[in-house]
């Protein structure tokens, strides 16, 4: 890949990263999850590109009065 | 005016609080980057793919319009699923958690909650169709020379429509059910539906999916045509008051 392609596909990476980011934060302080256990969902947003931290966000997080 | 501006605020509190809003901006940044990076690195993908297969694979010049079409097909259909997903719940969820017995207990009407959902929604469709034409028509403009970048700017107004039609009837059947994953279904059954009518000759003109073949069409120069707007409207105009009445009658179980 030329650094030209590099700086171009440079921001969807970005995109990625800072999902999975909001994601582990989120899964650090979360006790309660719907459908797998807490370790499943880690792989799931970890590994699935971009559908992975939709689905946790979307599905995943059991979410509470206190979120 | 003072409870309508509580309950947007509200709706925007809980868009940001369930990352709906975070999700959408996400997935229309991602597409409309991905849609001219995609049609711009296909001869190298199919190239690589060729390689491996001892195939050659031979492709015409990819032009904006290649651009354009990965953008329209890919944005509407992955993007209708995730708006699906992200919108079913929101009532149908508040229903089946019991917090929206608070707010029905308040002097509030059924058609200002459904009302302030709406305006969130269209709000969010605003900003994620905004970041995703501008991601889209910066990276076509550099990729592809002889874009035309405002034709294409103004053509997203078809997608906003396109997009809000579809969150609109989430939100009516979500009203009517207890359970989002069956306002997501009946969503996705519509959608489905309005898709296979616009295959059919003449009544197809007046699907609201045709809508993302307008934007197509107006980056092309082609004149408007009125049809798929109006069934957008038509479609709105009947699941909304629907999903109001049903609402209205609704007692919660315990």
């Amino acid at each position: 890949m030329t650094g030209e392609s590099f700086v171009l596909v440079l921001p969807l990476l970005v995109l990625e990263l800072v999902l999975k980011i909001i994601c582990f934060r989120d899964w650090l302080h979360r006790r309660r999850f719907n459908g797998l256990p807490k370790f499943v969902w880690l792989f799931v947003f970890l590994l699935v590109t971009l559908f992975g931290p939709v689905v946790y966000l979307v599905y995943g997080r059991k979410l509470d009065g206190n979120d | 005016m003072f409870r309508k501006h509580a309950l947007i605020r509200k709706e925007l509190m809980e868009m940001v609080r369930t990352s709906r809003l975070l999700i959408w901006i996400v997935f229309c940044a991602f597409f409309g980057i991905a849609s001219p990076l995609t049609a711009y690195f296909m001869p190298d993908i199919l190239s690589m793919v060729g390689a491996t297969e001892n195939i050659v694979i031979n492709i015409g010049t990819i032009t904006y319009g290649d651009a354009l079409e990965q953008y329209t097909k890919n944005f509407s259909q992955i993007g209708t699923i995730v708006l699906i997903l992200i919108s079913m719940g929101s009532v149908a969820a508040e229903k089946a958690d019991g917090s929206i017995q608070f707010l029905l207990v308040r002097p509030v009407g059924h058609v200002a909650i459904v009302g302030a959902k709406l305006a969130t929604l269209a709000a969010m469709l605003l900003i994620g169709i905004a970041i995703s034409a501008v991601a889209m028509g910066f990276y076509t403009w550099y990729l592809f020379p002889g874009f035309p970048v405002f034709p294409f700017v103004v053509s997203n107004i078809f997608l906003l429509l396109y997009f809000f039609t579809i969150g609109s009837v989430v939100i009516a059947i979500s009203t009517m059910v207890d359970k989002p994953i069956l306002a997501g279904v009946g969503a996705l059954g519509i959608w489905l539906l309005s898709s296979l009518a616009g295959m059919v000759r003449t009544l197809g003109d007046f699907s609201f999916v045709k809508l993302v073949d307008q934007v197509v069409q107006t980056v092309e120069g082609f004149p408007f045509e009125w049809e798929p707007t109006a069934g957008a409207l038509l479609l709105m105009c009947v699941t909304l008051p629907l999903g109001i009445m049903r609402f209205s009658r609704w007692e919660p179980t315990d």
